[in-house]
């Protein structure tokens, strides 16, 4: 008898984000972006120890694995009043930084290249040619036409055996690739070079946090204890070893991942005035060097933009109930008692699940009720988006001289517009320039951790309010942070020792919610409006801009006609979930 | 997973399993018998609090409610990400992630903790010796008395070093 295998899951990042969208004469009209599995962390940590929540909120995603554990210790200190040490600022500051590296760079080689890189036309380079364009661009020294030569024939195995692997679930040959097949050899190499590499940054995780996926946080601090003279904590082997990670990160960002960025974006200029979204755009700041408290202290700052008007910027204020508020009104959640089109703040949010979607296996949505797992959140009533993008548009409007020079100094390599930013091809140049700038600042915070502990300052975690018998009766807090993928909070309420309530508002809820009572799209919906699509069938088009925002949720991608005829369904490989 | 895969194509088998499914070669020992601080918990010294002194000193974090003793894993003698760390090594205790229903075996800081496979609830002083003793298959207690004599001999050696330093540098 033979043995069976079973793998189930296969992968736990497939199948979740939904998006149906209508077609007429060639250009989407209408979208509706869905997620089809629920979350539902916030009712699991309901009644446990406020001090654990971060191990669970943490496993609500594996790729960006460390800013639901950062943002949940956050909300819970903010509750108790506890200040962190500096060096346990730095720490996760550099840990967050190491994540921002390794999930842009995969993001953009694994996740998002594909969608502009034709890896079978690849075959046709010449390698010699591929290897002067490599050495015209970039320093790196792996560019020898030998290098490429190799690297083409490895792609001819995969081709020949029929086995494309990793590669099998492209749009080889769509009339919308429009790279050089020298071009399509330098991205398809760097991509087997970006999957060794991803396994490094990561030690930065291992080294603070005893591992990576999922590295351990700490309330009050972090647990990684310093000990300069012995061999009981972090020493200078461990610190050097961080210092080399950051070093070779850097490198690999600033000479491989921007000169490929914006070699490949020079093709694809068309694609600055396409997938233009709503115009509103939020950050919530991150990156603290004096303290969270001090939000001018942010490398990145908060704030909102208006209508795509870079001269105003608004000030967030997660505490209001005025501000920020999730609908459930297209989502499968009970209504609220208050009615079907209140929305709430996450202190008093709910998370009471109640399906009312088709039975699967099912064709398409009824849009016009609930039709996803995602609720709406807006702020002050208005959709956002959120991600790379807004972050560097928030920091541009508020004169940030470091994000201005590197936001101006890409369009003018492309020779693009300011107006270029707000489209699909301006999320993906947002999301390498903003790389390269927190690569810079890790290095920072590397140094300022380091002249901490040479001026005598040791201290890893504040354990004045460790013990649950020193918490006032009743607390609630907030937490935040710029998950790679934009805006991040939980709101926490504690009771008796326990968490009472904890909602997440996550990046994707902003970006990928349903539409709000006022009927308002949210930012993929409405990035896909007027989107040209040259082959129904292969909708190439629709998945570029969805992986412009870094969905964190993988795609089905299911296209309909005017009359809401099934056009085509398409199975997409994607991103992450949180 | 990966491993996995590796013992089926090096031994073109699927490899034995324990009885939560869980491949013996990875999970066949506890994260507290395979665990460099070891020594430490048999001396009876503690990390008291996060970043106390005993902390930076690397003492045994089964007092901040390390789950090691009752974590069967290969954490601790494979590591994480080639061989770089583990959580104990970075100062955190083990949560006991890779067992049954870890997230309902009492609360991660907490010594008093639910052993898996025991039908009561252990105190926090007594979990250590019972789960090393039953779990591990018949290892003998630790008596109050040897931990004593450990610590003793263990501070003595850590003293003796430090006169060996201070000897190396004058």
């Amino acid at each position: 008898m033979a043995n069976r295998i079973v793998v189930d899951p296969i992968t736990r990042i497939e199948g979740h984000l939904r998006i149906e969208a209508e077609i007429k004469d060639g250009i989407i009209v209408d979208a509706f972006s869905s997620s089809t599995m629920v979350r539902g962390i916030e009712s699991i940590v309901k009644g446990r120890d406020p001090r654990d929540v971060w191990a669970f909120v943490q496993r609500t995603c594996g790729v960006c694995t460390t800013v639901h554990a950062l943002t949940s210790v956050r909300a819970v200190e903010d509750a108790l009043g506890i200040a962190i040490p500096p060096n346990a600022e730095m720490v996760r500051n550099i840990m967050e930084g190491a994540l921002y590296m390794h999930d842009h760079a995969v993001h953009f080689y694994h996740l998002h290249a594909l969608d502009w890189v034709d890896i079978v036309n690849a075959l046709k380079a010449d390698p010699k040619k591929t290897s002067e364009i490599a050495q015209s661009i970039s320093s790196w020294p792996k560019s020898s036409p030998g290098y490429f030569s190799d690297v083409q024939k490895r792609v001819q195995k995969f081709v020949e055996s029929g086995q494309l692997g990793i590669f099998a679930n492209g749009y080889w040959g769509h009339s919308q690739m429009k790279l050089p097949a020298e071009v399509n050899l330098l991205a398809v190499a760097h991509y087997l070079e970006a999957l060794e590499w991803q396994k490094e940054i990561v030690k930065v995780h291992t080294i603070f946090g005893g591992k990576n996926p999922h590295p351990n946080y700490l309330v009050g601090g972090m647990a990684c204890a310093i000990n300069s003279d012995g061999a009981g904590g972090l020493n200078a082997e461990r610190l050097m070893h961080v210092e080399k990670l950051l070093k070779e990160g850097k490198e690999f960002i600033d000479k491989v991942y921007i000169p490929d960025l914006l070699a490949i974006a020079s093709f694809y200029k068309d694609w600055g005035g396409i997938g233009k979204g709503i115009g509103n755009y939020m950050s919530y700041g991150d990156f603290p060097t004096n303290g969270y408290a001090d939000l001018s202290s942010f490398k990145f700052q908060q704030g909102v933009i208006l209508n795509n008007d870079l001269s105003k910027v608004h000030d967030v204020d997660h505490r209001s109930t005025e501000e920020i508020e999730e609908f459930v009104n297209n989502s499968w959640y009970d209504n609220y008692a208050e009615g079907k089109d209140k929305g709430r703040h996450p202190w008093e949010g709910e998370t009471n699940i109640k399906y009312t979607g088709p039975k699967p296996p099912y064709e398409n949505l009824n849009v016009e009720e609930a039709y996803s797992f995602i609720k709406t959140p807006r702020w002050k009533g208005m959709p956002m988006e959120v991600g790379p993008l807004a972050r560097l548009l928030v920091g541009y409007g508020r004169g940030n001289e470091e994000i201005q020079g590197a936001v101006n100094g890409a369009l003018s390599h492309l020779n693009v517009p300011v107006a270029a930013l707000f489209s699909t091809l301006g999320r993906t140049a947002a999301r390498g320039i903003e790389t390269q700038l927190v690569a810079n600042w890790t290095l920072e915070f590397f140094d300022s951790l380091m002249n901490n502990i040479k001026n005598g300052d040791e201290r890893m975690a504040n354990t004045d309010s460790w013990e649950p018998s020193s918490w006032p009766k009743e607390a609630k807090g907030v937490g935040f942070c710029e998950a790679p993928r934009g805006a991040l909070a939980h709101w926490i309420k504690i009771k008796d020792e326990k968490t009472e309530n904890y909602q997440l508002v996550v990046p994707s809820t902003w970006n990928a919610s349903p539409r709000d009572p006022k009927g308002q799209r949210s930012a993929y919906e409405e990035a896909l409006i007027g989107t040209p699509v040259a082959d129904p069938n292969l909708p190439l088009e629709i998945i570029r801009t969805i992986h412009s925002f870094d969905p964190c949720l993988a795609c089905a991608v299911h296209l309909y006609d005017e009359h809401g005829n099934h056009i085509s369904q398409v199975q997409n490989i994607s991103s992450c979930d949180s | 997973m990966a491993g996995v895969i590796m013992h089926v194509v090096a031994f073109g088998r699927l490899p034995q399993l324990d009885r939560l499914g869980r491949p013996k070669a990875f999970y066949g020992k506890r994260v507290h018998d395979t665990c460099y601080r070891r020594p430490y918990y048999d001396a009876g010294l503690f990390a008291e609090t996060f970043d106390d002194d005993n902390s930076k000193k690397g003492y045994c974090l089964y007092k901040l409610g390390c789950k090691g003793p009752m974590t069967y894993n290969a954490c601790a003698s494979m590591k994480w990400n080639n061989g770089v760390s583990f959580p104990i090594q970075s100062g955190h205790g083990c949560i006991g992630c890779s067992e049954e229903e870890f997230w309902d075996n009492g609360p991660f800081y907490e010594r008093t903790t639910k052993v898996p496979g025991f039908a009561v609830e252990s105190n926090a002083d007594t979990v250590g010796k019972v789960a090393a003793g039953v779990l591990a298959g018949g290892i003998a207690l630790h008596a109050v008395g040897a931990n004593i004599s450990k610590r003793k001999e263990l501070m003595k050696r850590i003293k003796s070093d430090k006169k060996n330093e201070q000897n190396i540098d004058s």
